[in-house]
């Protein structure tokens, strides 16, 4: 069961989102003001929590190298986070029972965001990096979910 | 001594997040004691942050951390102290072993009459019991 899914661009700025809840199955985003201030709040404390445990991970690892995948559970939830070369980084919350995310995560920036954001020929905003309203990324990656959890 | 499914460090953390023990049982770790301490002194953060944005209602914080070299293990006392278990991926009964720890920081920590609360932990007899507990 996926519960949240984001996407952080190179400059830590969140440019998807999307939750499902366990009681209903559409997407919910906040709608309200106040809701929409928490989101964001939501989003940022998660890009710093991420940025942080992979610090925490490289200094405490055997390994030299800083992983580009690493996963925490708690007694309720799991995150995978997975880190591409090009610094964007993408989360995905499920609950515990899942396993490695990793080739999954890989994928999504392989077969959805590469093909469709990446190689798309619409004109991009600079000023605005958000894929939220990319309705190709949109589709794909519920296809792509939806065939996973 | 084969490496497969061997334990690398314990940490342990007082109630303040302030590290009060630290023993690692991996040769030439490339650490200064100071560095734990900057270290362990986020994991606090982190452990709230990861419950209070969960997308699911009532979680505790992190209990499991992995990555694909090793994994770490969180338990956090009813008395608000975390003990860290860092251990190669293979490593079996992680989550017992921190018990059996919490177990000896009770047995020969605090009922030792000389050891102050919340400060560093300098006992000798924990020390050796904590290497007979893991290996």
């Amino acid at each position: 069961m996926i519960y949240r899914f984001l996407i952080y661009d190179k400059s830590s700025t969140c440019i998807y989102y999307d939750e499902w809840s366990v009681n209903n199955n559409g997407a919910n985003k906040g709608v309200t003001p106040a809701a929409a201030l928490d989101a964001e709040e939501m989003k940022r404390n998660t890009f710093g929590l991420v940025f942080e445990l992979k610090r925490f991970l490289s200094k405490l690892s055997p390994s030299p190298t800083a992983p580009d995948y690493f996963s925490y559970t708690t007694n309720k939830y799991k995150l995978h986070v997975y880190e591409t070369a090009t610094s964007m980084r993408f989360v995905l919350l499920t609950d515990t029972k899942t396993g490695n995310m990793k080739q999954q995560l890989k994928k999504i920036y392989s077969d959805v965001y590469v093909e469709t954001v990446v190689k798309s020929l619409e004109p991009r905003n600079p000023e605005d990096p958000s894929i939220q309203g990319n309705k190709q990324f949109t589709h794909e990656l519920n296809l792509f979910l939806s065939s996973i959890s | 001594m084969s490496k497969d499914g061997s334990i690398y460090s314990v940490l342990i953390l007082n109630k303040s997040g302030g590290l009060i023990y630290n023993r690692d049982f991996i040769p030439g770790n490339k650490f200064v004691a100071n560095d734990y301490v900057i270290l362990t002194g986020v994991f606090y953060g982190m452990y709230t942050i990861s419950a209070r944005y969960s997308p699911v209602e009532g979680s505790d914080g992190i209990q499991t951390l992995e990555t694909e070299d090793f994994k770490l293990q969180a338990l956090q006392t009813q008395t608000g102290m975390f003990f860290l278990l860092t251990a190669d991926l293979r490593y079996p009964g992680l989550p017992e072993k921190l018990q059996s720890i919490y177990e000896l920081y009770s047995d020969y920590v605090l009922k030792n009459p000389f050891y102050e609360m919340e400060q560093p932990i300098r006992c000798k007899k924990f020390d050796v019991l904590l290497s007979n507990l893991l290996f």
